[in-house]
């Protein structure tokens, strides 16, 4: 099995290993190494952010509850709390996740020089995309109805 | 080695590939898996591209607005601008990985593979020094309307 230690930093010299495999070329795996270094920094970000997005959520609503006045539920802050966190988390953290899956798996290839851990993370890749995919499509629709609520008002209003 | 019979993935290239050597047969197969798995991701990432190009529209509406109400300062022009930019970096890098995946429809194989993981590691990079300014900028400016409480 071939070594790929050699051909992460440098173009192999005269005299070294080179294999015909398209998927053991040095700029193969040269690419794949620059490719699991960030999916892994950008999956830690990704969940990074959505953690912070919650925690600031959280700390916003637990202000305003404080604030609330006695006849008031607060149904509806938990309720958007708890909706918030939902969102966030599938937009965010899940294909955080996921890309994270995917720079390990990847990892292990290069490690192991196993082919099923190159499916793998392409597969992880899948579902990252799909996560976004959907997030995507769902945040679009309720752009789109907003703007159309936005823009049936402006009309009205207009003499 | 039959990988016919237990790849879920194979796509109708499979069939008409080559014979190859022995020990080369294996690798070839697992071409055609990756790219069955990643032609899959076509239609998700190009929603994610569209959505992208939508969210810039809305910024750039949104500022053509408070620029015509005349409210922000020097500083706020200058986040609008750059939130502007950023989100259509954002929208070209996307556009970019969507339309890598596509591509592999018509030009499967391990140099499209690469075209495909060089705009997704350019997306990756500009997504996670983009991520990490979001975060200081927000911690920051918390930080600092705490402080002038």
């Amino acid at each position: 099995m071939p070594d790929h230690s050699q051909f992460k930093e440098s173009s192999p010299a005269a005299g070294e290993f080179v294999s015909t495999d398209e998927f053991q070329t040095p700029q193969f795996l040269r690419r794949l190494n620059d490719w699991m270094r960030w999916t892994r920094i950008f999956g830690w970000m990704l969940i990074a952010a959505g953690g912070l997005q919650i925690a600031f959520s959280i700390l916003g609503r637990l202000s305003a509850l404080s604030q609330l006045r006695s006849d008031e539920g607060w149904g509806p802050l938990a309720w958007g709390m708890i909706l918030n966190t939902v969102v966030v988390f599938a937009a965010f953290m899940l294909p955080g996740i996921f890309i994270i899956q995917a720079g390990r798996h990847t990892d292990s290839y290069l490690r192991t020089d196993d082919p099923e851990a190159l499916v793998d993370s392409f597969r992880a890749l899948h579902h990252f995309w799909r996560t976004v995919g959907i997030m995507a499509a769902l945040v679009g629709v309720l752009i789109c109805v907003a703007l159309s609520f936005v823009l049936t008002a402006l009309a009205r209003s207009t003499p | 080695m039959n990988h016919e019979s237990d790849n879920p993935y194979a796509s109708p290239q499979s069939s008409s590939v080559d014979p190859q050597p022995a020990g080369e047969f294996e690798w070839d197969d697992r071409c055609d898996r990756i790219t069955a798995v990643l032609r899959r991701s076509d239609v998700s990432a190009s929603l994610a591209a569209v959505y992208a190009v939508l969210y810039s529209l809305m910024i750039v509406v949104a500022g053509i607005g408070l620029f015509q109400m005349d409210i922000y300062g020097i500083v706020e022009w200058t986040v609008v601008v750059i939130t502007i930019l950023l989100a259509l970096i954002a929208s070209y890098l996307l556009a970019a990985a969507a339309r890598a995946i596509w591509r592999l429809r018509c030009q499967p194989g391990v140099r499209q593979l690469h075209r495909v993981l060089a705009a997704h590691t350019r997306l990756f990079m500009f997504g996670s020094v983009t991520a990490g300014f979001w975060m200081c900028g927000t911690v920051l400016s918390t930080v600092l309307q705490w402080l002038a409480r």
